[in-house]
C-alpha cells in the first residue's frame, strides 16, 4: 500500500507538472490512437480526483473539443467514452450528430446508451425513425439495452420489412426489451419459416423478462404456448424451464419431460431437477429411472446425488449393478454424497476388482458418511481376501480413523510378510506423534531388517503435526540418540529435513563416535543441510578430518549454503568462514572455487 | 470441407444462412448427440468439440487438453488468424491420423454445425460472452476462458445457461490445483478459526514497446474486423492484438481480471461467497500515461464482505493468504506449496463428515466433459464466474472513478451511484449484441 501511495504521489506530481505546461484538452483533438496518450490520462485523472463535482466542467470542455473540425476519430472515440461516464443531457445533440454518421455512430452510442434519463430514450427513439442500415440496428440495440417501452411498437413495423438483418436485430431486441408489448408483437407477428426459431427464442426470453418484472401470469401463458406448440428445441427447453420457475403445478411437467423420447429434452429436465428443492422431485427421478436410456440414467444418478436425499439411495444401488460403465461409474461417485454403511461391502468389492472403476470405488470408500461405516471397514480387516483388507485399511487411513493404528502397529510385527508390508504402507503418513515411542520400539526390535528404513520413514512423517520447537519433537531426537546404531542409521537421513539443534546434535555426535558406515551417512546428511545452522559443524569437520573427499564435499556444501539467498550470515561472517576454508583446500580448482565465492560475497552480488 | 479454410463475410454468411438467425443464433440446429435415437450419437460415441480461438493459451493449453482426452474428438478449429487455425488443424490431423478436423476463420460456421456437441472458447475477452451466448442458444455446451467483459454480460450469460439447461465451465484450473483446493478447504472447515482477512497479490504487467502500439497495416490472413467484433473500432497495431489485448479496456479488464480470476476465485471459494460478493469496494490505481494501454497497471483494492471479511488486493506477485482468529494459511506464489501458521493446520485431515469442496484432479477440461455427460454444473459454472468477475469489474470501476463504492449483491447494483451503475454494461458495435 505504501509503495502504491508513493508511486501515486510521484505520478500526481509528474502529471501536475505536465499539466502546467500542456492543456490536455488542447492536445486531445490531434490524438491519433498512437502511443501518445498523456492528454487522455490527465483528463481521466481530472474526473477521477474531482468526482461528480467536476463532471459538468469536464463534459463542457470535451464538447468544446468535439466541436473542432480537426478532431480526429480517436479523439472523438475517447470523448464519447468519457461522456458515457461524466455526460449529461448537454451531450445529446452533439452525440446525435455523430450518430447520424455511420463512421461515428457506434461511438456515439457509448454515451447515448449508457446515460440515464428519458431525454436520452426520446432522442434515440427519434433518431431510430430517421436512420437506416447499421446505424438503425445499433440504435435498436441501445434502446433494447435501455429496456425502452416504446421500442416494441417501432420494431413491429420492422418485422414486416424484407431486410433480413433488420428483422433478426428486431427479434433479438424484442427478447431483451421484454414487457407486455414485446410479447404481444412476438406472439402476433407472422414471419417466414426461417425466422421461427429466432422468434420462438425471443418470445421465451421476452417472457422471462416479463416474469422478472412481476407479470408471472402473462409470462406463464407464453411459456405454455411455446412448450406445447414450439418447433425449436432450445426454445422449448427455455419454455419448459420457464414453466418450472414460474408455474404452480410443475411436477407433472417435469415428469413428462423426463420421459420424453428426445434425449436432449430428458437431459434438460434432469438438469433442471438439480436446482429444485421440492422433496417430491426425488421420487419422480426414482420412478422414471428404470424406463429411460443409460445416458439419462447417468444424469439421474448425478441429480439424485446432488439432491443429497437418502431416498435416492436404492436407485444408486441399482445403478451400481448397471451394465453401462458410465452409469455404474457415476453411481460410485454419487455414493460419496448418498452412501451409508450398507454400500461399504459393495464398494470394497468394486475397489478390489472393479477394473477401471476400482480407483473411484476406493476414493468413495474414503468419503462415505454414516456412524457405522468405520466399524464395517474395520471388520473387513479380518477378511480372508488380502486385497479387501488392503482396500479397507487404505480407506480407514484416508478417513483418518485413528482407532486402527494400534492394530496396524501389531501387524508390523506379524510373521507374514504381506501383512507387515501392508501395515507399513498404511502407517506411512498415518501414524502420528503419539505413535513415535512405539515405532522406535519397533525399529529397535527389527533393527537392521529390510523394513527399518520404511519404519524410520513412518517415524519422520509421524512428526508432521508437531512444530520443531515442540517438546515432543525435541524428545524424539533425544530418544533416537539413545538407540542402537542401526536405528540411528535408519533415522539419520531425516535429520536434515527436521532441522533444529536436536537433530543436528545426533548427526555431529554420530560423526564423532559412530562406526565408519554411520559416520559416512552422518557426514552426507550434514553436507546436505538445508540452512546455515550447519555452517559451524561443517567447518569444524573440515578442520578436523583428514579425508580428502570430505574436505571437497564439505567445502562445496559451505559454498552452497553461503550462496543461498536465505543464508542469514552477514557478509563479514561469510568471508571469515571461507577464509578459514581456503587453506584447507589442496586442489587448485577447489581453492579457486572458495576464492571466487569470497569475491562474490565481497562484491555483494 | 476438410483441409480448407472456410471464410465468409458477415453479410454473405447471414444471407446464405438465414436460418441461423441474427448474428449466428441457430436455434433449430442441435448436435446430433442430443437427439433421441442413440444411432444418431456422434461418431465413435465421443463428445465432439470445436475449438474457437487457437492462439497461445487456446492451442497450448485448451486444444491440447481436449486433444488428449479419450472421449473427445476435436472436429473443428477456428481463429481469425488463418495461420493459427491451420496450425491447429494440422496438429489435430497429426494426432488423430485422419483429415476430419475442419478449419474456419468465422466462429459462426462452427456453431452452425449440428454434429458439434460443445465448444471451447479461447478468444480475447470481449468475445467470450457473445460467442458463448450464441453457442448456448444453438444448443451447445460451452467451456470458455475467463473473464467476462462487463457485469451485465455475466448476468445475461448466467441466465441464458440456466434457461437453456446448458453445461458451462469457466475455464480455469485453480479449483483442480491441489494447493488452492486445499487452502479453501482448510478455511471452509474452520482450521484457521473465523476468517478475517484475505490478502492477494497479482502480477504487474509489462506491456509492449511503444513502437508496437503504433497503427500499422493489418497482416495478411488476419481478419481484424472479426477480431474487433463487438469492440469499438480502433486502427490495427501489433501491440493491440493477441496476448496484449488484455491491457486495453475496450477488450479486457487488465491484470485485475486476468489473474484476479485465479487467486480471487479461491478467495471467494474459501469465504463461501462465490454466489454473492462484497458490499464495499475502494482502492487506488496507477494508470499508464503513454501508449494505447489504459487498464490500471498497479493497484491497491480493499473489498469488505457482509460477514466482515476484508479482501485486500495488491499488485506485485501471485500470492494468497488467509488470516483467521486461530491461524493462517497461504502460498507464496502461483502453485507454490501451502504454508500454515502451524503444522497442525497444515497437515490436518478433512474427515468424511466435513466440507469437501468440489474439485476434479483431472482439471477443468476433464470436469467439463464429465458434466456434459452427467449434466451436473461444472466446478466453475457461469454464475460463480459471473459473481467473481462482478467483483473484479467493480474493482476496476472503483479505480476508474476514484471513489468508494457500495454494492448490493442481491440486486446486483451499486448503491447511490448512478455513474457506477452506468458502467455495468458497455454498448456493442452493431450488429453484435448479447
Amino acid at each position: 500500500m505504501k509503495n502504491i501511495m508513493l508511486i501515486l504521489s510521484i505520478c500526481c506530481f509528474a502529471l501536475t507538472a505536465l499539466r502546467s505546461e500542456n492543456d490536455p484538452y488542447a492536445e486531445l483533438s490531434a490524438y491519433d490512437a498512437g502511443p501518445q496518450t498523456i492528454a487522455l490520462s490527465l483528463i481521466e485523472k481530472e474526473f477521477r480526483e474531482g468526482g461528480p463535482a467536476v463532471y459538468e466542467q469536464v463534459e463542457a470542455r470535451l464538447l468544446a473539443v468535439l466541436s473542432k473540425p480537426e478532431s480526429t476519430y480517436a479523439c472523438k472515440k475517447f470523448i464519447c467514452e468519457t461522456l458515457g461516464i461524466v455526460g449529461s443531457k448537454a451531450c445529446i445533440e452533439p452525440m446525435l450528430k455523430l450518430l447520424a454518421d455511420e463512421k461515428t455512430a457506434d461511438m456515439a452510442r457509448t454515451a447515448l446508451e449508457r446515460l440515464p434519463g428519458k431525454s436520452f430514450d426520446k432522442a434515440l427513439l427519434n433518431a431510430l425513425k430517421s436512420s437506416s442500415d447499421r446505424i438503425r440496428i445499433g440504435i435498436i440495440q441501445s434502446l433494447a439495452t435501455r429496456h425502452n417501452a416504446g421500442l416494441a411498437g417501432v420494431l413491429k413495423g420492422y418485422l414486416g420489412s424484407g431486410d433480413l438483418e433488420l428483422i433478426q436485430s428486431s427479434l433479438q431486441a424484442l427478447a431483451r426489451v421484454g414487457g407486455t408489448d414485446a410479447v404481444k408483437v412476438l406472439t402476433s407477428v407472422r414471419l417466414a419459416d426461417e425466422f421461427q426459431p429466432l422468434r420462438e427464442r425471443a418470445l421465451v426470453d421476452a417472457a422471462f423478462n416479463l416474469a422478472r418484472t412481476g407479470s408471472n401470469r402473462k409470462a406463464l401463458k407464453m411459456f405454455e404456448q411455446e412448450y406445447k406448440n414450439g418447433t425449436s428445441l432450445p426454445a422449448i427447453i427455455g419454455a419448459f424451464n420457464g414453466l418450472i420457475d414460474y408455474g404452480k403445478d410443475t411436477l407433472p411437467v417435469l415428469t413428462g419431460v423426463l420421459k420424453n423420447e428426445h434425449k436432449a429434452l430428458a437431459l434438460a429436465a434432469v438438469k433442471t431437477s438439480m436446482r429444485l428443492s421440492d422433496p417430491a422431485v426425488t421420487k419422480i427421478l426414482i420412478d422414471v429411472f428404470p424406463s429411460v436410456k443409460p445416458a439419462v440414467q447417468l444424469a439421474i444418478v448425478r441429480a439424485l446425488a446432488e439432491r443429497e436425499d437418502v431416498a435416492g439411495l436404492p436407485v444408486i444401488k441399482i445403478a451400481l449393478t448397471s451394465q453401462d460403465e458410465g452409469v455404474k461409474g457415476e453411481a460410485i461417485v454419487a455414493l460419496e454424497k448418498l452412501g451409508d454403511v450398507s454400500v461399504v461391502n459393495d464398494l470394497a468389492t468394486l475397489a478390489v476388482d472393479g477394473g477401471n472403476l476400482s480407483a473411484a470405488a476406493q476414493q468413495t470408500l474414503s468419503r462415505v458418511r454414516g456412524p457405522d461405516v468405520n466399524d464395517t471397514l474395520t471388520k473387513l480387516l479380518d477378511d480372508p481376501d488380502p486385497k479387501k483388507v488392503r482396500v479397507a485399511a487404505m480407506a480407514l487411513k484416508l478417513r483418518d480413523e485413528n482407532s486402527i493404528i494400534p492394530r496396524l502397529l501389531k501387524m508390523v510385527e506379524s510373521e507374514k510378510a504381506d501383512t507387515r508390508s501392508l501395515a507399513i504402507e498404511v502407517l506411512d503418513g498415518f501414524a502420528g506423534e503419539n505413535e513415535i515411542p512405539e515405532l522406535i520400539r519397533l525399529l529397535n526390535k527389527g533393527a537392521g531388517s529390510s523394513d527399518s528404513d520404511k519404519v524410520a520413514s513412518i517415524i519422520w512423517k509421524a512428526t508432521r503435526m508437531i512444530d520443531k520447537d515442540d517438546d515432543r519433537f525435541i524428545k524424539l531426537w533425544s530418544d533416537v540418540g539413545n538407540c542402537p546404531e542401526p536405528v540411528k542409521l535408519a533415522i539419520l537421513p531425516y535429520a536434515n529435513s527436521a532441522g533444529g539443534a536436536g537433530s543436528r546434535k545426533i548427526v555431529t555426535d554420530t560423526i564423532a563416535s559412530g562406526s565408519d558406515a554411520m559416520r559416512d551417512r552422518a557426514v552426507r546428511v550434514l553436507f546436505s543441510w538445508q540452512n546455515d545452522q550447519a555452517v559451524k559443524s561443517i567447518l569444524d569437520l573440515l578442520k578436523s578430518t583428514s579425508n580428502a573427499r570430505y574436505k571437497i564435499l564439505g567445502m562445496q556444501a559451505l559454498v552452497r549454503i553461503l550462496n543461498d539467498r536465505k543464508c542469514t550470515l552477514q557478509p563479514k561472517q561469510k568471508i571469515e568462514t571461507l577464509e578459514q576454508v581456503l587453506p584447507l583446500m589442496e586442489r587448485p580448482e577447489d581453492k579457486q572455487n572458495v576464492h571466487n565465492t569470497i569475491e562474490k560475497v565481497k562484491s555483494g552480488k | 470441407m476438410n483441409n480448407k479454410i472456410k471464410k465468409i463475410s458477415r453479410r454473405n454468411f447471414i444471407k446464405s444462412a438465414a436460418v441461423l438467425g441474427a448474428t449466428a443464433v441457430c436455434p433449430s440446429i442441435l448436435p446430433s448427440s442430443v437427439f433421441g435415437a442413440d444411432s444418431q450419437v456422434s461418431p465413435s460415441n465421443k463428445i465432439t468439440i470445436g475449438c474457437i480461438g487457437v492462439g497461445g493459451h487456446g492451442l497450448g493449453v485448451n486444444f491440447n487438453a481436449f486433444l488428449h482426452q479419450p472421449d473427445v474428438q476435436i472436429v473443428a478449429v477456428c481463429d481469425v488468424d488463418r495461420g493459427r487455425a491451420e496450425n491447429a488443424q494440422s496438429k489435430a490431423h497429426s494426432h488423430y491420423k485422419n483429415k476430419d478436423c475442419a478449419s474456419y476463420t468465422d466462429f459462426r460456421e462452427v456453431l452452425a454445425r449440428k454434429d458439434i456437441d460443445a465448444v471451447m472458447v479461447s478468444t480475447p475477452d470481449h468475445w467470450h460472452v457473445p460467442i458463448s451466448l450464441m453457442a448456448i442458444r444453438a444448443g451447445k455446451d460451452v467451456i470458455c476462458e475467463k473473464p467476462t467483459l462487463t457485469i451485465e454480460e455475466g448476468r445475461v450469460l448466467s441466465d441464458t445457461v440456466k434457461r437453456h439447461g446448458a453445461v458451462f465451465q469457466t475455464s480455469t484450473e485453480d479449483r483442480s490445483v491441489p494447493q488452492y483446493h486445499r487452502m479453501a478447504e482448510l478455511v471452509r472447515n474452520g482450521r484457521i478459526g473465523r476468517l478475517q482477512t484475505i490478502r492477494v497479490t497479482l502480477p504487474i504487467w509489462g506491456g509492449t514497446p511503444l513502437e508496437m502500439q503504433k497503427p500499422a497495416p493489418v497482416p495478411p490472413d488476419f481478419d481484424y474486423e472479426m477480431w474487433l467484433g463487438p469492440a469499438p473500432y480502433a486502427p490495427y497495431a501489433p501491440g493491440r492484438c493477441h496476448f496484449h489485448f488484455r491491457w486495453i479496456r475496450d477488450y479486457s479488464a487488465g491484470m485485475l481480471a486476468d489473474w484476479g480470476t485465479h487467486m480471487i476465485d479461491t478467495s471467494q471459494w474459501a469465504n463461501n461467497t462465490e454466489f454473492s460478493g462484497p458490499e464495499q469496494i475502494e482502492g487506488k490505481g496507477i494508470f499508464p500515461t503513454e501508449g494505447i494501454y489504459n487498464a490500471a497497471k498497479e493497484f491497491h483494492l480493499e473489498y469488505t464482505y457482509a460477514n466482515g471479511v476484508k479482501l485486500l488486493v495488491d499488485s506485485g506477485g501471485t500470492s494468497l493468504r488467509f488470516e483467521g482468529t486461530d491461524g493462517w494459511v497461504s502460498n507464496a506464489s502461483w502453485r507454490a506449496p501451502v504454508e500454515a501458521s502451524s503444522k497442525k493446520i497444515l497437515n490436518s485431515v478433512i474427515r468424511p463428515e466435513e466440507i469437501h469442496l468440489y474439485t476434479c484432479p483431472g482439471g477443468e477440461h476433464r470436469n467439463f466433459l464429465d458434466c456434459v455427460k452427467s449434466r451436473r454444473n461444472p466446478y466453475f459454472p457461469a454464475e460463480i464466474g459471473h459473481r467473481l468477475c462482478t467483483l473484479l469489474h467493480a474493482g476496476n470501476i472503483a479505480l476508474l472513478l476514484g471513489r468508494k463504492l457500495r454494492w448490493d449483491p442481491v440486486k446486483e447494483e451499486f448503491l447511490k451511484d448512478v455513474t457506477a451503475n452506468q458502467m455495468r454494461s458497455r454498448p456493442m458495435r452493431a450488429p453484435w449484441t448479447l
